[in-house]
């Protein structure tokens, strides 16, 4: 799993623009959660959060842990995490945060090793899809005629349709 | 320590050289003269550099886009659907440019940043059709993907998990990533 933010111009309305506040970064924004498969895919995506909102949660609000979670016990699929997802504990997620890979244990060492490889990879995806869609990284103009869901699915489909053509 | 763009460069030149001559010579983000001398020519560097799609994958696109594009009109009153009303024959204003142009046209302003002037260069067309056009464009382009089923953002098959499991397990050999599927 992993967030997209996409910078957001701010609203005039305190409230509004409230919502779309990122404290820790200190910027506006529009945040998505995205799953890959190993081969670049997307299997499952959750886009057009607020940006006050963290992955964490938006991953509890699209049903993203539930889905994982049916995968795991129909076909035993689990999924690479980071640290935003650290708080998370639960068996079809592996988590690959650094504290682990200094663990006393040579098998927890070795694990942590390879989630944060795989997780590395999905990274590399990530630039991938903005490197192909530029114009994700500008700054999107605050409207609310739905131009940013249309916008933003434009970009999510767009990406998937090419992947799927291709792969 | 080496700054995020210099570590982009190196990454960038790897993974090009990983590639095959024509790998590398479509990823070289270049248009070929002949691309621009002769426009009926089908090129598939240039038609990626400027909209990321090669021509396989921008005529399938252009099939189900083009039935849209001629049923509606993007000059519509402000503040209406442009699906609201379909067009009706030999009626109305004639459209100034082609659905592949609009299709085209869309497809570039994704691969541009910042103001519409480029795409007004490239596509020889005012700031106010332009944007009329673009708006049209992501609207058709929105209501064909969402009936696609190749755009579809759907959990995979058993069979297709069970094929990522195995290329994770020739990657990874710790015995506990054996199930490992996705990643962050």
């Amino acid at each position: 799993l992993d967030g997209l933010k996409i910078a957001l111009e701010q609203s005039g309305d305190a409230l509004i623009q409230e919502c779309f506040y990122n404290v820790w970064t200190h910027n506006h924004y529009v945040s998505s959660v995205l799953c890959f498969c190993p081969n670049g895919t997307i299997p499952i995506a959750y886009i057009n959060i607020t940006g006050a909102v963290h992955d964490s949660q938006i991953a509890d609000y699209g049903d993203i842990y539930d889905k994982l979670e049916m995968v795991y016990q129909q076909d035993g699929g689990q999924c690479t995490i980071d640290s935003a997802f650290g708080n998370v504990n639960r068996e079809f997620l592996i988590n690959s945060s650094q504290e682990l890979i200094h663990t006393q244990s040579y098998r927890a060492q070795s694990i942590a090793r390879d989630a944060t490889l795989m997780r590395q990879s999905a990274e590399w995806v990530m630039r991938a899809f903005q490197l192909s869609m530029p114009r994700i990284k500008d700054r999107m103009k605050f409207e609310e005629r739905g131009e940013r869901k249309v916008t933003l699915t434009v970009m999510t489909y767009c990406i998937i349709y090419e992947h799927g053509w291709l792969g | 320590m080496m700054s995020t763009r210099a570590a982009e460069t190196r990454y960038h030149k790897d993974f090009l050289k990983s590639l095959d001559m024509v790998g590398q010579w479509l990823r070289s983000r270049k248009i070929p003269r002949s691309c621009l001398q002769n426009q009926s020519e089908s090129d598939d560097q240039g038609l990626i550099t400027l909209t990321g799609f090669d021509c396989a994958s921008f005529a399938s696109l252009c099939e189900i886009f083009v039935p849209i594009f001629d049923s509606y009109t993007p000059f519509i009153p402000s503040g209406k659907s442009c699906f609201k009303r379909k067009k009706q024959k030999n009626k109305g204003m004639k459209q100034k440019i082609h659905p592949e142009d609009c299709l085209g046209l869309v497809l570039a302003w994704t691969r541009t940043r910042g103001s519409l002037l480029a795409l007004q260069l490239i596509f020889g067309m005012t700031f106010s059709n332009l944007d009329d056009y673009l708006l049209f464009a992501k609207r058709i382009i929105v209501k064909v993907l969402r009936k696609d089923q190749r755009a579809h953002v759907r959990i995979p098959r058993s069979e297709k998990i069970e094929e990522y499991k195995e290329m994770v397990r020739n990657r990874h050999h710790s015995s506990l990533m054996s199930d490992a599927l996705w990643m962050d």
